[in-house]
């Protein structure tokens, strides 16, 4: 008897997709060339699932940056901001995040998982409630666990659930704090952030938004979906990600809250890990720089995002709801997309293969992310590929390819 | 699930009718409007069979 033979209800399933060819949680690139190149076996391969928004993982100045920070400040930090101090860099991608975001205050965390673990375990506790949306990533509910506190789940982005959930826990005492992210990562959906703000203020409640995948996405100022719908002074705390539109690794809180410097004393996720390395604060710092003063990132990822989804739909396949730089294929079963991960790759296109329990209402999803550094030819490359694999496996008809040409 | 099962409170919810953790979370979310009630998630933690799941919600519409 094996500790581990309690998950030997995966083992068929993974072996099952295994069989197939690749492992699609073990892909092992030889080289990355560029933000939408890669090496897979030899061959090359346009990258398209790797949420590299705006393109910034080989920019000079982020490397540049990086490089004189790793020689004036060394390899790493050995520890904790609590025990082994905070660099200049922490401090100065704090204030810059706070005055990107025209907020009070800004925290830093290790990454964008143990921000949504330390920023939600800290705001809520035992006897209070915490309101999730339904398909929450999985650091939302692990946050959730952590916390202790009393989880309610709401249907996704369905503001009316999220007020009959609010509505029935009535006067019970405690704290409300409702949870939503601004892009969902699997499907590219956006929350109905205006109705939920409205719902949020006639209830009474503090609003989370995670905002990892519309950071340098959506918005003006590229703020995210707090931004673009035009409610920001209606959001409590917003988290993020440096790991995606900023191109390296890390996560964040901002707020106006009063006594936000006590959740550096209180949010074990942020006090018991290493900080972040100089390295990658400076790369940090810069690419926000750059995705604050260089709107033209955004409206290329824009073009490029409605670019791939209305090829992808127009040859006939089944998307997510909207537009946005996650395009999800909905694929009839997940031997099909499994088989079409396979044949895509092959073909030079590597996205994510996404299923259940992975993705919402247990489909089988074929994934990508579109960067603002993928060109036109690439976009139209992945299209063609899509529209001979979606014949070949029966997903399109045949005159498809011909309309589409 | 297409295939029929007994369903008595000894029923094991994962293990007998082959439900899954995510599924038990959009069931309780049916149950809570089916009984307009609250069933915070860590209360399930402790629900292993049908006949738990029963008595946790009998719990709470008692406290309500």
């Amino acid at each position: 008897m094996g500790l581990l033979d309690k998950h030997l209800g995966y083992r068929a399933p993974l072996d099952a997709i295994r069989s197939v060819g690749a492992d699609p949680s073990n892909v092992r690139f030889d080289a990355v060339l560029s933000p939408t190149e890669g090496m897979l076996d030899g061959k090359k391969v346009i990258l398209l699932g790797t949420n590299n928004y705006l393109g910034l993982t080989f920019d000079e100045a982020c490397i540049e940056a990086s490089a004189a920070a790793v020689r004036q400040w060394g390899t790493g930090t050995t520890g904790s901001r609590f025990a082994n101090g905070t660099f200049a860099g922490h401090l100065a991608l704090e204030q810059a995040l706070a005055k990107f975001y025209d907020r009070k205050h800004a925290m830093v965390f290790t990454t964008g998982y143990q921000a949504n673990l330390g920023v939600i375990s800290g705001l809520v506790g035992r006897g209070d409630h915490l309101i999730l949306d339904a398909d929450s990533h999985a650091s939302i509910y692990d946050g959730a666990r952590l916390s202790h506190s009393e989880v309610i789940r709401f249907r996704h982005n369905d503001p009316e659930d999220l007020y009959k959930r609010l509505k029935r826990l009535g006067d019970q005492p405690g704290g409300r704090l409702i949870v939503v992210e601004g892009i969902y990562s699997m499907m590219g959906d956006v929350a109905p952030l205006k109705e939920i703000v409205a719902v949020k203020r006639e209830m009474g409640a503090y609003l989370l938004v995670d905002e990892a995948h519309s950071m340098g996405v959506l918005g003006e100022r590229g703020r995210g979906l707090a931004e673009a719908a035009g409610v920001e002074a209606d959001v409590d705390f917003i988290v993020g990600t440096f790991s995606k539109s900023l191109g390296s690794v890390g996560g964040f809180v901002v707020s106006d809250e009063k006594d936000f410097d006590l959740l550096r004393i209180v949010s074990r996720p942020y006090m018991f890990t290493a900080s972040l390395p100089p390295a990658v604060i400076a790369s940090t710092l810069t690419a926000l720089k750059r995705l604050e003063e260089d709107g033209e990132l955004r409206r290329q990822l824009d073009a490029n995002a409605r670019h791939l989804f209305d090829g992808l739909r127009a040859l006939g396949f089944q998307m997510g709801p909207q537009a946005s730089p996650i395009a999800a294929v909905v694929m009839p079963d997940q031997a099909t997309a499994v088989g079409m991960w396979n044949a895509l790759m092959a073909n030079g296109v590597y996205l994510n293969l996404a299923v259940p329990p992975a993705t919402p209402e247990n489909r089988s999803l074929l994934r990508s992310s579109v960067s603002a550094a993928h060109t036109p030819e690439q976009i139209e490359k992945v299209l063609s590929v899509f529209a001979q694999l979606g014949q070949e496996f029966g997903l399109l008809p045949k005159q498809a390819r011909q309309a589409s040409a | 699930m297409q295939r029929n099962v007994d369903v008595t409170a000894a029923s094991d919810i994962g293990r007998d009718l082959g439900v899954d953790s995510l599924t038990l979370m959009n069931i309780v979310m049916e149950l809570e409007d089916v009984f307009e009630l609250s069933i915070p998630l860590d209360r399930l933690a402790d629900v292993e069979t049908v006949g738990d799941l029963a008595a946790l919600i009998n719990e709470l519409r008692a406290r309500a």
